[in-house]
């Protein structure tokens, strides 16, 4: 039985996440930082940088084919810094949705989680290191980042190599369930950095399906 | 055959009762009748009460089904109408016949007027006051011809002036898209002047139209700034100039809060409708941004439950700070309209505050810059708008109260309320300061205040000095100004808390200056070689001083055969006593030593008036060094 406070406070946290995705190519990267810079809310200041280690563990269930992940974050910023992240099912829609949306519940942690991970039977599935900007418009939030691959395991500053030359670009809001909204805000948000990213509702299983 | 009676055919001229009054106990009944109606207005009646539907329907239902059923009827009694083929044709032509007969009948009775005149069932019209509607139509027609005239003397300016005109307001457009927000809805242009891109919250928006100028600028004064061909037009509640006021009073005590009447300083600047339109639009900024301010104080003082109540009255917040002192916030804004009745008077000298009106606007840009400037997050996948602190609080096992004291967040009239307090206690402190300071000549007090300070805490360090003997022997103490109390600190580094009360400073800088004189002639002791007996600084006995202790030291010349007991107590002054030595008193004693000579004898008090010197030292000085020759 759950505390009934617990159980409300988990109700009106934000679990929902809208996600729009697009990808630049490097060469092209000044004049998007530019126009977001101008969009954005703190334009007055330099722009945020952040370099992220993504460490995504995963489990293997007897009943359920596809095994259940969850990715480990810390910040190499603020090392000290530890979030756990569990993401949904994304959901499509039809075309009337402007967005996609997935369930997705951050947890903030110590730096012991890994063992605990690995003590419940996670099993370390890939890893990454993600640098890039980081620009918020209201609740809307924006990443420009490049995500590299690790060449030695643990090593998240040294023998580092990009996977592709270019960045990918996410604007997403966390919200509680049917602020849609915020679907519109973000599809005006996107249309005013048309020229310069397309941004979309990126259909994953599809590039599963095509990656394999 | 009997002659013709005319019978007249009218309605019984009865008035209708329209409404009973009753007056008085029910004792006087009136009635009152509804006027009697003309013979238009009762054919117009009695026309409405016809239901001409109905007729219709019977005239035309009957021919279809019921009508030829009942002609058949009728047939079937007379001669056998079955029988006959060209019955139906006969009936018709009938119908027709008795129609067109009608129709005839009609006519006649409308042609010839001696049977019927046809009048005009609605009420006549109201006779037209021609006078009124043509010099309606006049004005009009002047109003149409005007805006006629106008336009076309523009259009021959324009052309006249070529494209110079043109360019200029295009060059200003493009100056003015430099400094603010403007966008183009239909075919006017629109401009923002809210702080809302800044982070502001206010519900009032700020949006400005854009003009081209097109009147012709023969007609505006000499002197006045010559202005592009771009003119702003500002919503009405944002023209003119508004100002924030703030106030600190002493009231006295018993006052109502109630009481205080709201007042708007008489003279307030006006912008000109010829401004630049820089100046107009950052005057219009200027009065949003006020506003702000004052709702948010004002919702503040409304929502905040505090021990002392906030009053908000009309354009005015007032609060007691201090039990005697009110703090009143008052917005001051003035459309420029009121101006154009009646002369101001010369402008009152207002006693206002403008360290605090800046705080003021200072906070609230710091609130508008805390809406916008959220702590980065790190991971980049944590929740935006949460602080470091705040994310930490799970891995950290944060206990409730520490949360709680995260969530707490000082208001803006919180924050202007506690200025406004160190402000106060501030100025008093410094007026206590100040007035010993000058009428202080023995000792001296010099204030050193110290120039880093914030707006919540300042110190200052106070000097007692004897002139002349300012070289070595000085006595300080360190002052701390804090929101509502004051931190003390002595040389010896005793600390004490003082509370607002101005008296309790005044009691602390006389016991240090009673301290001082003690602390000199300890020092003047031992550079004159005298012998230091006994010190103290609380003395047990003697007069009762009205605060703190009085302190006391005792020594002894060189040689032992004199003793000078000094006293010093805040109120009481500094004395000096002399142990004088009787002759007899010699031959009394048992031992020969001359030490033992002074045992048992009486002080007496020296007048110090009587000696020259320009303090208390160097008077003391004076006496010690007689009584040092003397003994020698």
């Amino acid at each position: 039985m759950m505390d009934p406070q617990l159980a409300q406070a988990l109700k009106a946290a934000p679990t929902n996440e809208y996600l729009l995705q697009g990808s630049i190519l490097d060469s092209s990267l000044e004049v998007l930082l530019c126009r977001l810079k101008g969009l954005c809310d703190h334009a007055d200041s330099p722009e945020e940088k952040f370099v992220d280690h993504e460490m995504v563990y995963a489990i293997k269930n007897a009943s359920i084919p596809q095994p259940l992940q969850y990715s480990v974050r810390h910040s190499l910023v603020q090392p000290e810094n530890w979030q756990l992240r569990y993401l949904g099912h994304s959901e499509m829609g039809d075309k009337s949705r402007h967005t996609l949306i997935r369930n997705c519940v951050d947890v903030a942690t110590s730096d012991n989680v890994l063992q605990f991970l690995h003590e419940v039977g996670f099993r370390l599935d890939h890893e990454f290191v993600v640098k890039g900007f980081y620009f918020h418009k209201g609740r809307m939030k924006v990443t420009v980042s490049k995500i590299f691959k690790m060449m030695q395991q643990g090593h998240t500053t040294d023998n580092l190599e990009s996977i592709v030359p270019s960045y990918l670009v996410e604007l997403s809001v966390l919200a509680t369930a049917g602020q849609d909204a915020i679907a519109e805000d973000m599809k005006n948000f996107a249309e005013q950095l048309k020229p310069l990213v397309q941004l979309e509702k990126i259909d994953h299983r599809r590039l599963q399906a095509t990656g394999t | 055959m009997t002659t013709p009676v005319p019978v007249c055919v009218e309605a019984v001229l009865e008035s209708q009762i329209q409404e009973v009054r009753v007056e008085g106990d029910g004792q006087d009944i009136q009635e009152v009748y509804a006027p009697q109606l003309s013979m238009s207005e009762n054919l117009a009646k009695l026309a409405n009460k016809i239901d001409f539907y109905k007729d219709e329907c019977e005239e035309k239902g009957k021919p279809t089904s019921e009508g030829e059923k009942e002609s058949e009827e009728e047939k079937a009694t007379t001669f056998q109408p079955s029988l006959w083929p060209w019955d139906s044709v006969r009936n018709k032509l009938k119908a027709s016949l008795t129609e067109m007969s009608v129709l005839l009948d009609v006519l006649n009775i409308a042609k010839r007027k001696n049977y019927m005149v046809l009048d005009q069932v609605s009420q006549p019209a109201p006779d037209p006051k021609t006078a009124l509607q043509l010099a309606s139509k006049k004005q009009a027609l002047t109003t149409s011809a005007n805006i006629l005239m106008n336009s076309a003397e523009r259009l021959k300016k324009s052309q006249a002036e070529g494209t110079s005109k043109h360019n200029d307001f295009h060059i200003e457009l493009l100056k003015l898209r430099q400094n603010w927000r403007l966008k183009k809805v239909g075919n006017t242009i629109l401009g923002d002047l809210s702080y809302k891109t800044a982070g502001s919250r206010f519900w009032q928006g700020g949006t400005f139209e854009v003009l081209k100028t097109t009147t012709s600028t023969s007609t505006e004064p000499e002197g006045s700034v010559t202005k592009g061909g771009l003119e702003v037009v500002i919503p009405n509640d944002l023209r003119g100039v508004a100002y924030i006021q703030v106030e600190v009073k002493s009231v006295p005590e018993k006052m109502d809060l109630t009481s205080a009447i709201m007042r708007l300083p008489s003279e307030l600047g006006t912008v000109h409708t010829g401004t630049y339109w820089q100046q107009k639009l950052q005057a219009a900024q200027n009065v949003l941004f006020c506003k702000e301010i004052f709702s948010q104080l004002a919702r503040e003082a409304v929502q905040t439950n505090s021990s002392v109540p906030h009053l908000v009255v009309g354009n005015q917040i007032i609060t007691n700070v201090f039990p005697g002192i009110q703090l009143s916030i008052i917005l001051c804004h003035s459309t420029g309209k009121e101006k154009n009745k009646r002369p101001p008077p010369a402008p009152p000298k207002l006693d206002h505050n403008h360290v605090l009106e800046h705080s003021l606007h200072q906070l609230l840009r710091e609130l508008h810059y805390k809406n916008i400037h959220y702590p980065p997050p790190h991971p980049v996948t944590a929740m935006i708008g949460v602080s470091k602190k705040r994310r930490m609080a799970g891995p950290l096992a944060m206990c409730r109260q520490d949360l709680l004291e995260m969530a707490d967040n000082e208001s803006l009239l919180e924050q202007v309320i506690k200025q406004t307090k160190h402000h106060v206690l501030r100025q008093k402190t410094m007026g206590v300061l100040d007035r010993y300071a000058i009428t202080l000549s023995d000792p001296q007090l010099a204030n050193h205040w110290n120039c880093v300070n914030s707006s919540l805490e300042s110190s200052c360090r106070v000097l007692i000095t004897s002139q002349g003997y300012d070289l070595r022997i000085w006595h300080s103490f360190m002052v701390h100004i804090y929101v509502d109390k004051i931190k003390v600190i002595t040389r010896e580094g005793r600390v004490l808390i003082l509370s607002y009360e101005e008296k309790e400073l005044e009691d602390f800088i006389l016991w240090q200056i009673s301290q001082h004189q003690i602390s000199v002639s300890q020092n003047l002791c031992r550079l004159m070689g005298w012998h230091m007996l006994n010190t103290t600084g609380a003395l047990g006995v003697s007069d009762l001083e009205s605060s703190a202790t009085a302190s006391a030291l005792v020594m002894a010349s060189p040689n032992h055969n004199k003793a000078l007991a000094i006293k010093s107590g805040p109120s009481t002054g500094t004395k000096v006593f002399i142990q004088s030595c009787p002759k007899e008193n010699q031959s009394r004693i048992v031992t020969k030593d001359e030490k033992w000579s002074f045992v048992g004898c009486e002080f007496q008090e020296v007048d110090m008036n009587k000696f020259e010197g320009r303090n208390f030292p160097s008077k003391l000085e004076t006496l010690m060094a007689v009584l040092t020759r003397t003994a020698t």
